[in-house]
């Protein structure tokens, strides 16, 4: 924690940087919050938090106002992936930010089932270790079509609708979203349409997805969603070779039109 | 329309409808006359395939093929095979979703 303070305080007097977008107490609990050089003397308060928080969307905010400051941002290794998408797609630009990482405590790494707990630039703290667990998507891989199609009506069926999975998302960034166009999603009704709800949503996090997990945090229902945009995920590097958040300069497939040949493949 | 134009949302509709089976057909690669539609197009159904098998409706449901304005034995063809292949299926799970009258049932 005091290495992260004296990064702050240094970048701040520097001028390095216009704010720091980090977490601060607010008597226990940790609440975001910009630290500027007219607030420097809250850097004391600042915490890493034991939970997660996305931060980069409120950055895309804060940057919407300020495009040409330079903001710092406490960043988790999932925080990054979500920034290198973000820069992508232009929400944020990457002159203009600078992350400071830091790492997770092991309970957090195991809780997440984390792929890859290391963010570039640690400032705080030590990497911690892989814990990589697909065996959700496995397991559900390894039904037959019937029982997956049962497993999901009941866990979608669940839903209510509150969108906390698409507004907690790191990378849900349009102004306007699909989910809330009349056409497609009629209002007032729960749960929404059986699949195409979701299915909607999974396909928008195709060459995106992170796999924070932040949705599945946030859903007050419990629905796997993390095990279906993981698929998601999966499925855009087995068919174009493209892990989001992982490969700074790589262009994302389903952005551009593309070059090459295809084939129609089963 | 040009196969790009065919959202990904279009074809979701279509199965959210009772659609037993969807085919998307397009300009072959390198025929296109906005020079690259059918490059997205093929992107978006390999994904979107991939995605219906993981929530249960198989990707068989969904074909793409490339078919050209003057291919129209192809698309007799295609079209006939896909039937077939459909209709061994059976009917779209999604047609028997009791959601609407589950969720209001239990609202009362």
């Amino acid at each position: 924690m005091e290495a992260l303070k004296n990064k702050v305080n240094e970048l701040l007097e520097s001028g390095g940087i216009a704010g720091f977008l980090g977490l601060r107490n607010f008597g226990s609990e940790p609440f975001p919050f910009l630290f500027t050089r007219d607030t420097a003397a809250e850097v004391e308060k600042i915490t890493t938090g034991a939970v997660r928080y996305p931060l980069s969307k409120i950055l895309i905010r804060i940057a919407a106002v300020y495009p040409d400051a330079i903001f710092g941002i406490m960043c988790r290794a999932c925080d990054e992936r979500a920034i290198i998408e973000l820069f992508k797609n232009t929400k944020l630009r990457s002159d203009k930010v600078i992350t400071i990482g830091i790492s997770c405590t092991d309970d957090l790494v195991q809780a997440c089932k984390c792929e890859n707990p290391q963010p570039s630039n640690l400032v705080s703290g030590e990497a911690g270790k892989k814990e990589f667990d697909r065996s959700d998507v496995q397991k559900i891989a390894s039904m037959t079509l019937e029982q997956r199609f049962d497993f999901w009506t009941e866990q979608l069926g669940k839903c209510i609708k509150c969108y906390g999975c698409r507004n907690i998302c790191p990378v849900c960034f349009c102004d306007v979203c699909t989910l809330e166009d009349q056409p497609l999603v009629k209002r007032g009704e729960i749960p929404p349409e059986l699949p195409s709800f979701h299915l909607t949503r999974a396909y928008h996090m195709a060459g995106r997805c992170v796999d924070c997990g932040l949705c599945e945090e946030a859903c007050p229902v419990d629905i796997p969603l993390r095990t279906l945009y993981r698929r998601v995920r999966e499925s855009v590097k087995e068919l174009l070779d493209y892990l989001p958040g992982e490969e700074r300069d790589k262009v994302p497939p389903i952005q551009v039109l593309g070059d090459g040949l295809f084939e129609i493949r089963d | 329309m040009c196969s790009a134009r065919v959202s990904p949302h279009f074809i979701i509709r279509a199965f959210q409808e009772g659609a037993d089976g969807v085919l998307v057909a397009g300009c072959h690669i390198g025929d296109c006359h906005y020079l690259k539609g059918n490059y997205i197009a093929i992107k978006r159904v390999a994904i979107l395939r991939d995605l219906i098998d993981f929530l249960g409706i198989s990707k068989e449901r969904l074909l793409l093929e490339w078919i050209a304005g003057s291919e129209g034995d192809k698309y007799a063809r295609v079209a006939d095979e896909f039937t077939e292949k459909v209709r061994s299926l059976g009917p779209s799970p999604i047609k028997r979703i009791p959601f609407r009258e589950k969720a209001v049932a239990m609202v009362r």
